[in-house]
């Protein structure tokens, strides 16, 4: 799988991201009130998406100075966020004071600020997610998006915490993670997005973020963004009336194991048809395609990173490799001195 | 050359975000506009004529919002001594407005009220089950006269709990001269009732509509308050 899981670096990770105004905007010819910031320093990385309320009055400008000033703060008490010690107060407490001292040569009081806020830092294989009110952070392992922070919206959909909120930092949600080898791609979007991109009955991710995310394998973050961007607007704005943004970010260091390139996941069949060929079928979307091996040569390295996959996080055995492959189990067994060898008395 | 293509169908639609709107309205003989019945005798016309035209301009005006037509749900409870779910809760999009007759007896409101609270919990649990996000419900009331019992003091006790804990939104309505204020006003902690001006109904409910579809996200700290400069601008209905 990936060589060195050490290696992760701000530099691995590419971004794309969009925030694009919301068809209630359009009606009151208000800008988009969505607002990111993304910040690197060394090895670390820092990610900021916020949503700013629509009741407030100055609130494109609140998204804007809590995106970047998050960001900044994140980068500064890195230490004490890896280490578990970074207080939700703190983090509450920066926010309002970089509002307060725009407020000082401005307009407005605090409330005309809100926003809501989704953030993370990464360092190497260690995460940090910041999160208050709606909006979503997700993970995307073997190409299966899930949750890694979720929407907080009280009871109702027109109810969120926002960061200057009275009970913002009883509601702000701090989570340390792990990267794990097989993340591919992190995705943060506002609750506009969230509308055609998570389903909350299920907890499901949309497969289309990890498509999105697969652009990053060959295109520039701008060309991405671009891309992103097209899809909001062709595709999300339709189904709701508020901002839509969604930030991706794609490791490009990741060995990846074989994905469909239809729907980007990575659960897949393979069949061999021919002494050079296999089929390779999508479990999920159903997409064939052959990848042919010269004769005389090893098997494509996508197929031996896949039997790898299969056996270290499907936890297959033997048998039920050969049946999802069609590898002999000659073959499989070199490649895995792990299993046993066969006598009359092993039951696989 | 990077395609930039997705697979629209792994889009997720989710259900349209729903408003539950609660009407309970006062059909009691006095709605006749005869002061023989017990209508104020400063009425003039016929108080129910008038509201059933109203619902009807109600129903219309949010189905040509494209906003609404999606969110709202209309329930109609039209009492007099006894609450009748004219209409349980249902998408307005293809729903026939209810026609209102005068019912004898009384006026009990508490009893009616209780009556749209449950409608309204009811209504809340499906859309929890079902996974449909919803915004805080509506309850608008609306009585020409005075409460022929004491069942809207328990009932306002428990309409003031749900306001306090933003959980609704109600809308006390007083029409004509005779509507007891006091009754109203005991249910509606963050603002005392409106009075209809005359038997301005039409104007009212397109000034109801606006506001369901003006329903957008608010802070936990926002109160909701009628938007009176909305009123006016409609033809101004309340006082």
């Amino acid at each position: 799988m990936r060589g060195k899981h050490d290696n992760h670096s701000a530099v691995e990770w590419k971004i794309a991201s969009a925030c694009v105004a919301g068809r209630g905007h359009s009606d009151s010819g208000a800008n988009c009130q969505d607002a990111y910031a993304i910040k690197r320093k060394n090895d670390i990385l820092a990610v900021c998406l916020c949503d700013g309320a629509g009741s407030a009055r100055y609130s494109e400008d609140g998204a804007n100075i809590v995106a970047n000033s998050i960001c900044d703060f994140l980068i500064k008490e890195s230490v004490s966020a890896f280490n578990g010690t970074m207080s939700a107060k703190l983090i509450i407490d920066f926010a309002r004071e970089s509002i307060a001292s725009f407020i000082s040569s401005h307009k407005g009081s605090l409330k005309d600020y809100a926003c809501t806020l989704v953030a993370m830092l990464l360092k190497a294989d260690q995460g940090i997610a910041v999160h208050i009110g709606d909006g979503l952070i997700a993970i995307v392992e073997a190409g299966r998006p899930r949750v890694l922070s979720a929407p907080d919206n009280t009871e109702f959909a027109n109810q969120t915490t926002f960061i200057t909120s009275p009970d913002a930092q009883a509601r702000l949600r701090i989570q340390s993670f792990t990267v794990p080898e097989i993340a591919t791609s992190f995705a943060l979007m506002t609750d506009g997005a969230q509308a055609s991109l998570y389903q909350r009955k299920g907890d499901i991710v949309s497969q289309v973020v990890e498509q999105m995310a697969s652009w990053l394998d060959s295109a520039s973050e701008n060309e991405a963004s671009v891309g992103i961007q097209s899809v909001i607007t062709e595709h999300l704005l339709s189904q709701t009336f508020d901002d839509c943004s969604v930030v991706i970010l794609r490791n490009t260091q990741a060995s990846f194991v074989l994905a469909c390139p239809e729907c980007k996941r990575w659960d897949i069949q393979h069949k061999q048809t021919e002494k050079t060929t296999f089929l390779i079928r999508c479990e999920n979307c159903g997409h064939c395609f052959p990848l042919s091996y010269k004769i005389g040569r090893k098997y494509p390295v996508e197929i031996r990173r896949w039997v790898s996959h299969l056996v270290k996080y499907r936890k297959m055995n033997l048998s039920q490799v050969h049946k999802t492959t069609g590898i002999s189990t000659t073959t499989l067994r070199r490649w895995n001195r792990s299993y046993p060898t066969p006598s009359i008395s092993c039951q696989f | 050359m990077t395609n930039f293509s997705i697979r629209k169908q792994d889009l997720i639609t989710n259900p349209t975000p729903r408003v539950a709107v609660c009407l309970c309205l006062d059909v009691s003989p006095s709605m006749s506009g005869e002061v023989e019945q017990g209508a104020h005798p400063d009425t003039v016309g016929v108080p129910i004529d008038e509201l059933n035209k109203g619902i009807i301009e109600f129903y219309k005006s949010i189905r040509s919002d494209t906003r609404a037509k999606y969110s709202a749900e209309v329930a109609v409870v039209a009492f007099s001594t006894t609450p009748v779910v004219e209409r349980d809760f249902e998408s307005i999009i293809n729903a026939t407005p209810p026609q209102l007759t005068l019912k004898a007896g009384g006026t009990s409101l508490g009893t009616a009220i209780e009556k749209c609270l449950t409608l309204l919990e009811n209504r809340k649990n499906e859309y929890k089950e079902a996974g449909v996000d919803h915004y805080q419900p509506w309850l608008i009331v609306m009585t020409d006269g005075l409460p022929t019992d004491q069942t809207h003091q328990d009932s306002a006790l428990k309409v003031v709990d749900l306001v306090n804990k933003k959980k609704l939104s109600i809308i006390p309505i007083g029409i004509g001269g005779g509507a007891d204020r006091e009754a109203l006003s005991i249910m509606s902690p963050k603002f005392s009732p409106l009075k209809l001006k005359g038997l301005k109904f039409k104007e009212f409910f397109e000034w109801l509509s606006c506001s369901i579809s003006g329903v957008s996200r608010t802070s936990t700290e926002e109160e909701y308050k009628p938007d009176y400069e909305k009123a006016k601008r409609l033809g101004d209905p309340l006082n």
